[in-house]
């Protein structure tokens, strides 16, 4: 009895999402882009470009407020200062003094909402 | 100037991280991500293609990701991970904050807890100039 002809994998055309990812691969993201609008005019259906679509988007605008930024580099000096005391440890500093610090994140945050600091502090693992 | 409408904010800039010692100065600002009640370092990289996100803020945002990974190759190796859409707000001192949405490669292995903001679906959709000799970092939309 004869045996049906087996189709291997490599015979099929690369789909379209594999020529996005070899692009992307290559740093070609304009290449990406290009694949990406051509399935899109052609009306392709094939799972997983409506992902690729959203992440190969330019960046939207969401919207404005005013300003309430503190000087990054208060913060920094603070832990070139200081960071070596508290390695290991999740430090929030704000306006370039120590602010809270913890064994782990989630106790750093717990911290942070007890204190509710009306700004945003700086938040960093010292290695 | 050209005009006061270039950009709608402005934020010092510093030239080193605490999470990276490097030989030469680069420029990092600050950003806050989503509804995360803090402000984080970020390095602004031009050559980057792709934003990268800080390990540890993949877990703090909760971002899930599926679909097929694909290789990055970035300075700090090749790495293989996930493109994902976050928001992200430029920091102001000055004007007003930026807010956005980009695209961040996330990745298991990804080595450094700094996140680089590069240009593909992040850099590339806003005006930004520096200003070296005063340490500014302006920004606005396009």
């Amino acid at each position: 009895m004869p045996h049906a002809a087996r189709i291997t994998q490599t015979d099929a055309p690369p789909t379209y999402e594999d020529r996005i990812r070899e692009r992307l691969e290559r740093d070609d993201v304009k290449g990406a882009r290009r694949i990406l609008a051509e399935a899109l005019q052609e009306g392709s259906t094939e799972l997983g470009l409506a992902h690729w679509a959203e992440v190969l988007a330019p960046a939207k605008i969401l919207g404005f407020r005013p300003a309430d930024g503190t000087d990054i580099r208060d913060d920094i000096r603070w832990f070139d200062e200081h960071g070596r005391d508290y390695r290991g440890q999740w430090v929030a500093v704000l306006r370039g003094a120590l602010l809270a610090h913890a064994d782990s994140y989630e106790a750093l945050r717990a911290r942070l909402d007890e204190i509710a600091p009306t700004e945003y502090p700086l938040v960093h693992h010292v290695k | 100037m050209l005009g006061d409408h270039f950009v709608q904010g402005r934020a010092k800039f510093n030239d080193h991280s605490p999470e990276l010692i490097e030989p030469t100065a680069k420029v990092y600002v600050n950003v806050r991500f989503a509804d995360l009640r803090e402000t984080y370092v970020a390095q602004l990289d031009t050559g980057a293609a792709w934003s990268v996100l800080a390990s540890s803020l993949v877990k703090k945002l909760g971002l899930s990701y599926g679909g097929r990974s694909f290789k990055l190759s970035t300075r700090f190796g090749v790495h293989s991970g996930h493109l994902v859409r976050i928001p992200i707000t430029f920091v102001a001192q000055e004007g007003i904050h930026l807010d956005t949405d980009g695209t961040f490669f996330v990745s298991n292995d990804w080595p450094l807890d700094l996140t680089f903001l590069g240009y593909s679906g992040l850099l590339d959709s806003i005006r930004f100039a520096l200003d070296p000799q005063a340490n500014h970092f302006y920004f606005g939309s396009s």
